[in-house]
């Protein structure tokens, strides 16, 4: 028997069992190794393999838009996605012709696709795709090379393709429409890659006031778009879900979904199109007289709404964005501020009006009061003299009216020394010359009392620092400031809070937040503002400011022309406003200042000029009526001898 | 014990010794078939519906498996329906047969007739009309291992004359699957012709002599060289090494230890979405994913059922060449079922052999429902051919 082992028999019977208790307890041992997997190690894989399953997914905030007054956009975020290709999707791994045929096959549809996606020719598009394919290939052979002991195979692994750039960018800045169609066409090979970008329609025009966001995301440089990003910016949401391999989300698996909260539109106090012309303006006066700076600010005196506001030099926020150069001159040089919030200057003359208004409220002067100039007179032991256009001025005996007409300087010193410095800081303080204006913008400073401290007796009695700021020297104020304290006459003497933020509302146009128009203080009276206001009208009729006169209108403004101190360069500026017929509610308040022009520097050159550009356009802009007496006695005269010749009228 | 108690049974007009229908087996089956269907469902159906190309069809998969069971269960009934010993006078040309097809496929890849998929060359047809040669190998060498040592006079027990002849054809089989390339398969039948070599009582040293030469080649072409080099570390830290390869074994362990002992439930698995071969080789991984520990085991003890009737008809059979032919159907099934749960915990390097019955694939059911009609017809004739059919033929 155990020599032949041919026939079945005991041999055979024992070693069946014997195979077959082999295999039983081969599958006794797979079973306690399931029990050691599943029962011992179970709650650990469960949660590594969770963990492993789980992504997260950022969902992007859309960033809210800064609208005008007539909610157009001045900024706001748009849709940017880039077209990409990805060079492992033709890189055959072997040297089997038909899967060489079918990359070619796919090769030559991605080209015909994506050139009629993208307007290019399909020769071109093929062109890129093989250089980019056949540079993907040889950083992968590089790779494979490197890698110790796996030379002999081409397989890829993983590993291998770590860090190669699989989203080869073949168009930047396509608009959603074009993305959208680009996944329509579910290539394999080319995809799309979503972002937003901040776009400025007005360009330089606002650029100082919006500011910029230059990466799109939560980080602004300047203007609303920083003081504002707890408004604009939405809350991205988030979703965590387990995905399979193809980054598909499982089904009933979504842990957390925490939906976006897009952000909210500002909408401000600007006009775009008064903007636009007053920046006009402000360039046009920056060419002509090349002065350190220009401001212009345009505020409507009822609601203390700031309509447009330029500040030359200004920047361009495409080159801002695109340049490193410029954009190292730009932040160098200071001009990402709005100048009109945070330049502080000597206002000079403008000033007048201000003393004036508070010394005929405080019943310190009556209107009928006459100051004699006699062109120079010494204070403090130092001579304070009257400029008559290049020379010392005698002005004789003048009123109020007068002093602003002829812009004397003595007349307004004297007030101001009659006044004290207790009553005319008071003054000045009413018109909130020293109040932190918040506009809700960032880094503006308050008006300073620089060299103008009531409280110290030393500065009391130094009547020659009363004199100088009565007329408006040794006082630091911004653009702002003077153009709130003009507004305020305008307005009845009711201050106004400056206001540039008006509204926010969601992406539906509800309105969440409403800064309401906010007094801050009666100023002066009515009665006290409205003799101001004669006196202003006739600054520009008969006085320093004919120049700003505007053809139909009746102006009310004040030049100034501050000299800086111990230099030989001077601030020109003209306030004023119009309509101001003294039945008629004033529509716009107008402040020209050009810091240091070269050449001419009296306000009355420099800035009415530009006052009287801007007041004209406004007046067509604004469609108002227009109020100056005799030209309406005209036009109406006009109009009907027209009726009467057609046999219409009497 | 049943099948041998069976004289009751009225005598058939064919044989006066066949025996009623294994019922256990053949219910087995069966059951493990129609488990198949909802496991290759639960794990494909978000695949093909994904797919333009399989008609975004959840049931692609499904439909194209019930093609396999259905030649499968026609593949079943003829070979239960006919007597086993007529595959004796076959097993040669058979075993011809299967090598020529398999060197079609490699080394020659014969075109128009060898189809090369994932890298590999596996397939044998063209179109649709296509099978794995790697699997009907599996039958074919059974046969034919067990047909050559049962032929009296050959002296199992000397090596020269009668041991390694028959082995021959057996290695170039290994050689040509493990080329293809498929490892498991390979692996597969060299453990099933290894255990025919044990029950046809080939001396200790011999068999142990072939299972060394078994180790040394796994550890040549499988450790070796090449690229699957990084096996043994991929093996040791699956999920460290995901990027090296090791990405699938740590899927399926995670499945695994995801089902716990009470499971997820049926279609709660998760990483079934994870895994690439998820209704095919790591079928089992979603199978313990979702019934856990006990239920598994249950599937488990099924695979262990069919492994021990099979055995089991081969001790009961007195013809030594259905003896044979019974043991090394049930060692393929065994060896395959245990390498596939093997993988698919972790226990033993990845290779890819799908699970008896259960995994998504047609020519491995044609095979093996081919198999089990062969062990029912075993079954039906423990006493080997009938008398009379024996004198007819003389």
């Amino acid at each position: 028997m155990a020599g032949r082992g041919t026939v079945p028999g005991e041999t055979v019977k024992h070693r069946v069992r014997y195979s077959f208790g082999m295999i039983a307890s081969l599958y006794g041992l797979l079973v306690l190794r399931m029990l050691y997997v599943q029962g011992v190690q179970g709650d650990r894989l469960k949660a590594e393999a969770e963990d492993n399953r789980k992504h997260t997914v950022t969902l992007a905030a859309h960033r809210g838009s800064i609208l005008d007054r007539n909610l157009r956009p001045l900024a706001q975020s748009r849709y940017t996605g880039a077209v990409g290709f990805d060079p492992l999707t033709l890189v055959t791994e072997s040297g089997d012709p038909r899967k060489a045929a079918m990359f070619e096959k796919r090769l030559k549809r991605t080209a015909e696709v994506g050139a009629r996606l993208l307007s290019s020719t399909p020769e071109e598009m093929r062109r890129v795709l093989l250089t980019e394919r056949d540079h993907y290939r040889t950083e992968l052979a590089i790779r494979q090379a490197t890698h110790p002991g796996e030379t002999q195979t081409p397989t890829l692994t993983r590993a291998d393709r770590k860090g190669l750039n699989r989203f080869v960018i073949l168009r930047e800045n396509v608009s959603l429409e074009v993305a959208q169609r680009v996944r329509a066409a579910g290539l394999m090979s080319i995809g799309v890659q979503d972002d937003t970008t901040r776009s400025y329609p007005n360009g330089r025009d606002v650029a100082q006031i919006v500011g910029l966001n230059p990466g799109g995301g939560d980080k602004s440089l300047n203007g609303l778009e920083r003081s504002q990003a707890k408004w604009l910016d939405g809350i991205p949401g988030k979703a965590v879900s387990e995905m399979d391999k193809t980054g598909r989300p499982l089904p009933d698996t979504r842990h957390v979904l925490k939906q976006a909260r897009e952000g909210y539109d500002v909408v401000t106090t600007l006009d775009a199109d008064i903007q636009h012309l007053v920046c006009q303006e402000a360039a046009e006066v920056y060419r002509k007289y090349s002065p350190a700076g220009v401001s212009i600010i345009v505020v409507e005196p009822q609601t203390g709404d700031i309509l447009a506001m330029s500040g030359m030099p200004d920047y361009d926020p495409e080159t801002f964005l695109n340049d490193p150069v410029y954009r190292n001159e730009s932040v160098k040089s200071g001009v990402l501020n709005a100048s009109c919030l945070t330049h502080l200057f000597e206002p000079g003359s403008t000033m007048k009006a201000i003393t004036i208004a508070a010394a005929l409220d405080q019943k310190v002067i009556s209107p009928e009061r006459y100051f004699n100039c006699p062109g120079v007179i010494t204070v403090d032991k130092r001579a304070l003299r009257c400029d008559k256009h290049g020379g010392t001025g005698v002005h004789g005996s003048l009123n109020f009216e007068g002093i602003l007409r002829q812009s004397c300087n003595i007349g307004s010193a004297k007030i101001g020394m009659e006044m004290g410095a207790t009553r005319l800081y008071k003054g000045f303080e009413n018109f909130g010359l020293f109040d932190k204006l918040d506009v809700q913008m960032p880094m503006f400073p308050r008006g300073r009392k620089i060299m103008f401290r009531p409280s110290d007796p030393r500065e009391i009695m130094r009547q020659g620092r009363i004199a100088r700021v009565a007329f408006g020297h040794s006082i630091g104020v911004t653009p702002l400031h003077v153009a709130m304290a003009y507004a305020a006459l305008a307005n009845g003497g009711k201050l106004m809070q400056p206001r540039l933020v008006a509204a926010v509302r969601d992406m539906d146009g509800k309105l969440l937040k409403t800064n309401a128009p906010k007094m801050l203080r009666q100023a002066v009276s009515a009665e006290t503002a409205a003799i101001v206001e004669r006196g202003l009208r006739a600054v520009v009729t008969s006085g320093t400011g004919k120049i700003a006169a505007v053809p139909g209108y009746t102006i009310a403004g004040k030049t100034g022309t501050a000299k800086l101190y111990k230099s030989n360069e001077f601030v020109g500026s003209f306030a004023g406003f119009l309509p101001a017929s003294p039945d008629v509610k004033p529509r716009v308040v107008i402040y020209v200042m050009v810091d240091r022009p070269k050449g001419s520097y009296y306000g009355s050159d420099v800035a009415a000029p530009a006052f009287q550009h801007i007041a004209a356009q406004l007046a067509r802009h604004l469609h108002m009526a227009e109020d100056d007496p005799q030209s309406v006695q005209y036009k109406t005269a006009i109009e009907k001898r027209k009726l009467q010749a057609r046999g219409l009228a009497h | 014990m049943a099948t041998r108690i069976a004289t009751t049974i009225p005598p058939p007009l064919q044989s006066r010794l066949r025996m009623p229908i294994d019922t256990v087996l053949f219910a087995t089956t069966l059951a493990l078939i129609a488990f198949g269907f909802w496991m290759v469902f639960g794990t494909s159906f978000f695949q093909s519906m994904d797919s333009a190309k399989m008609g975004n069809d959840p049931l692609y998969f499904v439909k194209l498996q019930a093609k396999g069971v259905i030649v499968g269960a026609v593949a079943l009934w003829f070979t239960m329906r006919t007597g086993y010993w007529k595959w004796k006078q076959y097993a040669i040309p058979l075993m011809l047969a299967t090598l020529i097809i398999l060197c079609a496929v490699w080394p020659f890849h014969l075109p128009g007739l060898a189809i090369r998929e994932n890298g590999a060359w596996r397939w044998f047809g063209h179109g649709a009309l296509r099978f794995q040669p790697s699997e009907l190998a599996k039958v074919t060498l059974v046969i034919y291992l067990a047909a050559m040592y049962a032929r009296p006079g050959l002296r199992v027990r000397v090596f020269e004359t009668g041991f390694l002849p028959p082995l021959i054809p057996a290695f170039l089989y290994f050689l040509l699957i493990e080329r293809e390339p498929d490892l498991g398969t390979a692996m597969v039948l060299f453990l099933s012709a290894g255990t025919i070599l044990i029950v046809a009582g080939a001396r200790k040293r011999h068999i142990a002599l072939f299972f060394g030469i078994g180790v040394l080649a796994v550890l040549l072409f499988g450790f070796g060289f090449g690229h699957r080099g990084g096996r043994m570390s991929t093996f040791v830290n699956p999920c460290i090494n995901r990027d090296y390869g090791g990405d699938q074994v740590c899927n399926s362990l995670y499945a695994v230890g995801s089902g716990g002992l009470l499971g997820e439930g049926m279609g709660q698995g998760k990483q079934k979405y994870l895994l690439t071969q998820a209704n095919c080789d790591f079928i089992f991984a979603t199978i313990a994913e979702e019934l856990g520990f006990f239920r598994s085991s249950l599937v488990i003890g099924c695979l262990l059922l069919i492994g021990w009737r099979g055995f089991r008809i081969a001790l009961y059979t007195k013809d030594r060449f259905g003896s044979l032919l019974a043991a090394g159907i049930a060692a393929v099934i065994s060896w395959q079922a245990l390498i596939n749960i093997a993988v698919a915990t972790g226990s033993i390097p990845a290779t890819g052999v799908p699970l008896p019955f259960i995994s998504f694939g047609s020519s491995s059911m044609l095979f093996l429902m081919a198999g089990i009609g062969i062990l029912l017809n075993i079954a039906q004739h423990p006493e080997g051919e009938p008398p009379q059919l024996q004198r007819r033929r003389v």
